[in-house]
């Protein structure tokens, strides 16, 4: 018989007595586990959508909450700017931005937002796929997968939008143009995937519509009802084959609406993306200052905003952290004790191992063994534990957050939960291995 | 053959303890009888390389045992002694049977499943071998108390106060067992008591006073 196959039968046989030691064990790795993917996720998903963008525009306020409203989506906007102010940005010819991408805010459907923006909005984010077709014309639209998925939404759909960024049914636009589903994106692991794309007129049209509405109302009556309801054909959907985005198409397709935002200084937007020429070049690094000291816009830094937000969310997670740790410090003193006492139940065993022959040596492997086999327990179900909760929690974060979250994914960070783990069960079994080890035969034995 | 010289022991800070010389030839039995506190079981220890002699020699089949230390004692015992507690202890958490394979691993040896079960089945407690030995009879465990010391195939085979517990019919016939076992292994019994029901049963005595 296996040494390590004894201290496995030692601990089934008594399952009550390491019980607390597992679970206390398990509860720490569990939290641990936890918290490694929640913020590796988080870190991954503020990371994929940086897209690598160096400056946003927009109106003054937050600068955080520019970053979060223009490239998370999950703030309002700080307010509009005028295209008479952002269009030297938008100058295709401008020395030190070789991508702007405009973006008009303020609807939404279903709670997801709706965007208007050049097609170009796509290779920024690295989407390459669609099913069906891009939008072209106003009140078209390209909708992201988890939109797409969580609506039950297909090509041809159509819908109208609700006015805000919350999901509020009583603020829908019942009136106007509804608006058409002509594509709908591969997922892209962004922010992309929970939006709906438009062109930047189509968002004007919304509200310029709802303005003109209380002054003639009588004009609308033959739109009220013109969209198809979504709920008409809801089962006659056909699936459209998904085909690479054609990149010419959509500079095209940008290149004219930025023309046409350029020739109507007087509307607005929310925000301005923007990526640099040269990342190095001097001007462009002062740009940001320039813009802020100079004009009546405010330019914020994605990758200073959002280290500022690591640095918040970093407090918040390092409390829980400590929590954990001081949980699995409680955990090991459980496992102390628990195979301390057992040590003194057992002594007449452990001296009756010693007469047929096993050294002190052999104790000590099968008290450590039985240390190892409750940290290995606790480890396995804490790892377990923290992923399914990962999964659970996924749902509710994914509303908040805008990106996916899944259970079911390793992180290397993981692998350090399960060394310092191993680390600390062994340790925790150390003292009462070598005190196993130390068995007074005569005594115990003359004892009995 | 057994063979012990001038053997003493003393406990800390206590004056030696002189034992008797013992000398058991091939085949042979030795009863070691003495009131309590005369030392019978420091001098059983002794025997079964438990405890080191202050002074004298041990001699087990020409192995100097007070000699041995550490894993070269721990190994000699394992292989060579076999020793009957006056109360039988067995590791909780394991069947019967892995009792026993247990006791064989730990000499050293492979462990040998059919030996094991025949053992148990010549010393009538086949059928009990998945018991855990908590819930076999006393009868019972002292049976398998002797099949864990024999299981190695000893040389000497120490038995401590092993009717103590037992009436009169258990006791005459746990000795004939023993006696029968140790004869059909070649070992030599050496069985310390002070129960004077045994001392017919067995020639070669040592007392000690």
């Amino acid at each position: 018989m296996n040494i390590f196959t004894l201290s496995w039968k030692n601990i089934v046989a008594k399952p009550l007595n390491s019980a607390m030691s597992v679970l206390l064990f398990a509860l720490s790795v569990g939290l641990i586990t936890f918290l490694t993917l929640l913020n590796h996720q988080l870190k991954k998903g503020l990371d994929n959508n940086l897209a690598g963008i160096d400056l946003v525009l927009g109106a003054k306020g937050s600068p955080l909450q520019l970053i979060l409203n223009s490239m998370y989506h999950i703030d309002a906007p700080t307010g509009n700017i005028s295209l008479q102010e952002a269009s030297p940005f938008l100058n295709p010819k401008h020395p030190l931005i070789s991508h702007a991408v405009p973006l008009s805010l303020g609807d939404s459907y279903g709670a997801f937002r709706i965007v208007g923006a050049p097609q170009s909005i796509l290779s920024l984010y690295g989407a390459t796929q669609v099913e069906g077709a891009m939008y072209r014309e106003d009140f078209e639209t390209v909708v992201g997968a988890a939109v797409a998925k969580r609506l039950h939404l297909h090509i041809g759909d159509s819908f109208f939008s609700t006015h805000g960024l919350e999901d509020d049914p009583d603020l829908a636009h019942d009136h106007g143009a509804p608006f058409q589903i002509t594509g709908i994106l591969s997922p892209t692991g962004t922010v992309l995937d929970q939006l709906i794309l438009c062109t930047p007129q189509t968002v004007w049209k919304v509200h310029e519509h709802e303005e003109t509405d209380a002054d003639h109302e009588g004009d609308h009556e033959g739109h009220d009802h013109e969209g198809h309801d979504h709920s008409d054909h809801a089962h006659v959907h056909t699936k459209l084959p998904v085909t690479d985005i054609d990149s010419s198409e959509v500079q095209l397709l940008s290149a004219a609406i930025m023309d046409s935002l350029r020739s109507q200084p007087e509307k607005e937007i929310t925000s301005v993306l923007m990526k640099f020429r040269n990342r190095t070049n001097f001007q462009a690094l002062n740009l940001l200052r320039n813009i802020n000291m100079n004009t009546g816009l405010m330019a914020a830094s994605p990758a200073l905003e959002i280290n500022r937000l690591y640095a918040m969310m970093g407090s918040g997670t390092d409390a829980l952290r400590y929590v954990a740790i001081l949980i699995a410090i409680v955990a090991a003193i459980s496992i102390f004790i628990s195979l301390y006492t057992s040590l003194k139940e057992r002594k007449y065993e452990m001296a009756l191992m010693r007469v047929s022959g096993a050294g002190p040596g052999v104790l000590f492997r099968m008290i450590l063994g039985e240390g190892m086999w409750i940290t290995l327990i606790g480890l396995a179900l804490g790892i377990l534990a923290g992923h399914v909760g990962m999964h659970l929690a996924g749902s509710i974060l994914e509303r908040g957050y805008k990106y996916q979250f899944t259970g079911i994914l390793w992180v290397d960070a993981e692998w350090l939960i399960v060394i310092g783990s191993l680390i600390v069960g062994f340790l925790a079994a150390l003292i009462p291995a070598f005190q196993g080890a130390k068995v007074d035969l005569h005594k115990t034995l003359a004892e009995g | 053959m057994i063979k012990t010289t001038s053997v003493s022991f003393a406990y800390p800070g206590e004056s030696p303890i002189h034992f008797p010389d013992i000398l058991c030839e091939k085949n042979e039995h030795a009863l070691i009888l003495g009131p309590s506190g005369t030392g019978k079981t420091t001098l059983l220890h002794l025997l079964g390389g438990l405890l080191h002699p202050t002074a004298g020699e041990v001699l087990i089949n020409q192995t100097a045992m007070h000699e041995l230390r550490g894993h070269k004692l721990d190994t000699f015992r394992g292989k060579t002694i076999g020793i009957i507690f006056q109360k039988p202890h067995f590791i909780r958490s394991l069947t019967a049977l892995d009792n026993l394979l247990l006791t064989q691993t730990l000499s050293g040896r492979q462990h040998d499943k059919s030996y094991a079960l025949s053992l148990m089945d010549r010393l009538g407690i086949a059928g009990r071998s998945d018991k855990l030995t908590h819930t076999m009879s006393i009868g019972e465990q002292q049976r398998l108390a002797i099949a864990r010391a024999i299981i190695n195939k000893p040389a000497l085979i120490l038995a401590d106060e092993p009717s103590s517990a037992l009436d009169d019919q258990n006791c005459t016939s746990m000795i004939t067992l023993l006696q029968q076992v140790a004869t059909e292994e070649g070992a030599n019994l050496i069985v310390v008591t002070h129960d004077s029901r045994i001392k017919n049963m067995i020639e070669n005595k040592v007392y000690l006073t």
